[in-house]
């Protein structure tokens, strides 16, 4: 592509005016977003946590091992682990962070997981496709279970006493 | 809050300037819903656009789409420099399509077609006047034989009726190229096209302005 820089110049505006506006048109009617995906979007504006910290999904099964290859077959049974962290330094040094083991359950996906540091805890989750927010409670070793959770994109939020609560990065359950 | 007069009362245009994005970003993240919808509307079409260009299927268009917007949703607050909101947009899309396609080669074989699946005509108008269809017919035609990179480009480059810096920025982000680079290979797909339309005798037929 170097040799982008170097080619003729950008015709000026006004000589592409007669196919731009025509060939425009038809780029607008074949690629227009469905209404109800900028929908869902406008809506999502309501799904916004403020004053709560960031959890990023740093490993995903999924899609870090690359070399294995995972049949379709195997891919519906075997169990997806998902761990989220809050990036940078945490106020006791102790990372901030959720494991999560995703196996299916039907048409629904079963959530397994484990808070660090391991502590009792209100795990909510929330789901993009809808407003319903969901309460499980994780032990005194920090584990939750939550059954029968619908594929689509998801977050979890931890509640922890005296401080800002988690919330981890949206992932899309397959 | 003297800010909050813009999120309300009468509809408004969403220029597509700079300082009108630092503006409803500003406002999105004081929590004003009506300048977050302003944000979605303007820049939806150059996220479906891109969506559609890694080939997603429709479905998977709309995650990675819906991804794009909610990631934007959780970095609201940490985005200092709203200049640099339609590159991170882009950015963002692209890494959301990549992962979404990156999943479903492990349970689908690759298929090189659907990269272009995308590429069907538009839905004819019924109420389209004869001619003009039948010219637009062709444009579409001799379109679809450019180099699929042309067609890519062009459909990203042309999406928004008044492509701008902004838009540039945000494609240049998203297919992981220089902006400066966009602008000439536009021109020579623009060009490529009218030899494809003289050869036809078409461009007779276009409108001078």
């Amino acid at each position: 592509m170097d040799d982008e820089h170097t080619g003729p110049e950008t015709p000026a505006a006004g000589a592409d005016d007669p196919l731009l506006a025509p060939l425009g048109d038809l780029i607008r009617a074949a690629d227009a977003p469905p209404a109800a995906a900028a929908e869902l979007a406008k809506q999502s504006f309501g799904l916004r946590q403020v004053d709560t910290e960031l959890a990023a999904l740093v490993a995903d099964s999924a899609v870090d091992v690359v070399g294995t290859a995972v049949r379709a077959g195997k891919e519906a049974t075997a169990p997806r682990l998902l761990t989220f962290e809050v990036a940078g330094p945490t106020e006791t040094d102790e990372p901030q962070a959720v494991e999560v083991e995703v196996s299916p359950s039907g048409r629904y996906r079963r959530l397994l997981g484990q808070l660090q540091p391991p502590a009792a805890a209100r795990v909510e989750v929330r789901q993009a496709a809808g407003d319903a927010v969901r309460q499980v409670d994780a032990d005194d070793q920090g584990r939750f279970v939550v059954e029968a959770v619908g594929v689509g994109l998801m977050r979890l939020t931890w509640q922890r006493p005296g401080r800002n609560a988690i919330t981890t990065a949206w992932v899309r359950l397959d | 809050m003297s800010e909050r007069h813009a999120g309300a009362g009468s509809p408004q245009p969403v220029p597509a300037v700079r300082h009108d994005i630092a503006h409803q970003l500003r406002l999105a993240a004081s929590g004003d819903q009506l300048a977050w919808n302003n944000l979605v509307d303007r820049f939806s079409p150059l996220l479906w656009s891109i969506c559609r260009h890694f080939g997603l299927s429709p479905a998977d268009a709309a995650d990675a789409f819906q991804l794009t917007w909610l990631r934007l949703l959780e970095h609201l607050d940490t985005i200092h420099d709203p200049a640099r909101l339609p590159g991170w947009l882009g950015t963002t899309c692209r890494r959301e399509c990549l992962g979404l396609l990156r999943r479903n080669k492990r349970v689908r074989p690759t298929d090189d077609d659907r990269l272009l699946d995308h590429f069907g005509g538009p839905s004819a108008s019924a109420d389209q006047p004869a001619l003009i269809a039948d010219r637009n017919a062709r444009l579409w035609r001799e379109f679809g034989r450019l180099d699929v990179r042309c067609q890519e480009i062009l459909r990203l480059l042309l999406i928004e009726p008044d492509g701008d810096r902004v838009s540039y920025q945000l494609v240049a982000a998203a297919l992981d190229m220089p902006v400066g680079s966009l602008g000439p290979i536009r021109g020579r797909c623009l060009a490529k096209l009218r030899g494809l339309l003289d050869a036809e005798g078409i461009s007779d037929g276009l409108p001078d302005s």
